[in-house]
């Protein structure tokens, strides 16, 4: 038993708050954790100086597992991402060349239609009387805007969502049926280059747009590209789906929050910094040490293991006042670390934080009440002390302007 | 509203990725040292931020201040 056995063994309330065990964890500095075969790393300063030299600590293995080396002879090779695993000089040179396609200025450019989408979902909300607001919102957006803003076309879209649940679950696991996997992934990828064959040559906004022209100038190949949109899917929609649910969560029970932050909008892009910080959704990432190496004074033996905790560098009262608290008015509310840092720093995060908004501004628009039917210590979490969020937000919501569904007909 | 610009000399790389993508604010001078002012206008919020975001080490920090 280790302080960080009950996360490694999902214990529910360990896995929906895990506070209390990176308390433990920061208190006694970094220290090889039998359960995971790892070296803990959980406090904000030391986590930082992992991420941020990627020549010690390696990203072959971020996932907790180094991918099989590819083996040519299969002609039809596994999907593999184009960053997250990658090292310098690879990831160096890829990243600058998709990173065009996600500036915050990029981004910034999608929020009317963002905000259309979100608008749509929750007004469905309001006929569906009891609701569960991961499956009907948070697990619905994530997959409609990275559509949107690919340039995916809407009727294709509930394929693209199939595709891409299957992709995301063929990833974390690696048994699974290679049938179907690789049916799956033909058809996918057929998909992706049938989009790039049918590029007109105009690069906007959409960030296929963007790809196909760096395929037409020979930066990246064809496959490359394939990779990259999956890649987009599984980094992106479970992290947002749950960033979304976890701020629905916190909306709900967190007295006052609700009109503290419709009686000043200002105060929903610190909400929703606030949420990433507390509710990471991803709450820690691998590392491999290339060499014999040392954090925070104490020694990694080359070829070692590293869990690096982005979620308890959020919580570290070193640099966070007052850290278990959510609070509206931190000077340093966006220096959390849940889209990590350095050179893999999420390059999603301007979307994800734009969607986050957006989302919460139609809640507080469109919403009358919003009324959750479990307590927080009953929700329900995904089981992974990697992934981080509720699975199930059962609640009873009642758009502005509309009739209580008991009172229809009454 | 004013825009402050920190870039943390530690960690920059000298990559040349912000005087790309915003000249306007960021400059190699001379030496080639990276040279920016510490605040600019909200007209360069955007640049300001793209530059930030497309940093490969994220040396780069930009704050917003009403
Ligand atoms: C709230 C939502 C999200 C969270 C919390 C999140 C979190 C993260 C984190 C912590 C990393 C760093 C991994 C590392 O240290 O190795 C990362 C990387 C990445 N994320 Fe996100 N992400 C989110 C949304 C998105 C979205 C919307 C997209 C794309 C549409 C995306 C695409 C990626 C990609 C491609 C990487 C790999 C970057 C690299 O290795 O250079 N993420 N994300």
């Amino acid at each position: 038993m280790t302080a960080l056995s009950p996360l490694v063994e999902l214990d529910p309330d360990a896995v929906r708050d895990p506070a209390g065990v990176y308390e433990q964890l920061r208190e006694r500095g970094v220290h090889h954790a039998p359960e995971i075969d790892a070296f803990v790393v959980a406090r904000h300063d030391d986590v930082v100086r992992v991420l941020r030299d990627g020549r010690t600590f390696s990203s072959r293995n971020t996932v907790g597992r180094v991918l099989p080396p590819a083996d040519p002879s299969n002609p039809r090779p596994p999907l593999s991402p184009l960053l997250l695993l990658s090292d310098d000089p690879e990831h160096a040179q890829r990243r600058s060349i998709v990173n065009r396609a996600f500036t915050p200025s990029k981004i910034a450019a999608w929020e009317p239609q963002i905000r259309q989408v979100a608008e749509e979902h929750v007004d469905r909300l309001g006929d569906l009387g009891e609701v569960d607001l991961v499956r009907d919102l948070a697990a619905l957006l994530p997959i409609r805007v990275v559509s949107l803003v690919l340039g995916v076309p809407l009727r294709d879209v509930t394929r693209f969502r199939e595709w891409s649940e299957e992709i995301t679950a063929s990833v974390g696991n690696h048994g699974g049926d290679p049938v179907r996997r690789e049916q799956v992934q033909d058809a996918f990828s057929s998909y992706i280059s049938l989009l790039l064959d049918q590029w007109d040559g105009t690069v906007d906004a959409r960030v296929l747009s963007q790809i196909a022209a760096a395929e037409r100038a020979g930066e990246l190949t064809r496959t490359q590209c394939v990779s990259f949109v999956a890649e987009l899917l599984v980094a992106g929609n479970i992290t947002t789906t749950h960033h979304i649910a976890s701020s629905i969560a916190l909306l709900g029970s967190t007295p006052g929050l609700l009109d503290r932050l419709r009686s000043d909008p200002r105060l929903v892009q610190p909400f929703v910094e606030e949420s990433l910080r507390l509710e990471a959704p991803i709450q820690g990432f691998y590392r491999l040490a290339m060499a014999d190496a040392e954090i925070g004074g104490v020694p990694i033996p080359e070829g070692s293991r590293v869990f690096v905790l982005y979620g308890s560098a959020n919580r570290d009262p070193q640099v966070w006042e007052d850290c278990p608290h959510l609070r509206l008015d931190r000077p340093n509310a966006a220096a959390h670390l849940a889209f990590g840092k350095g050179a893999h720093a999420c390059i999603g995060s301007s979307l994800a934080r734009l969607e986050g908004r957006v989302v919460v501004e139609v809640l507080l628009d469109r919403l009358e009440t919003l009324e959750l039917l479990a307590v927080p210590a009953d929700l329900p979490y995904l089981a992974s002390f990697v992934n981080h969020g509720p699975v199930s937000l059962p609640a009873r919501v009642r758009l502005r302007g509309s009739v209580p569904a008991q009172e229809v007909g009454s | 509203m004013t825009v402050r610009i920190v870039v943390d000399f530690d960690v920059c790389e000298q990559h040349g990725q912000c005087v790309e993508a915003a000249p306007a604010i960021f400059r190699f001078d001379d030496e080639g040292q990276l040279q920016h002012p510490s605040e600019v206008g909200d007209e360069s919020a955007a640049d300001a931020e793209d530059a930030q975001f497309l940093c490969p080490t994220q040396a780069i920090m930009v704050t917003r201040e009403p």
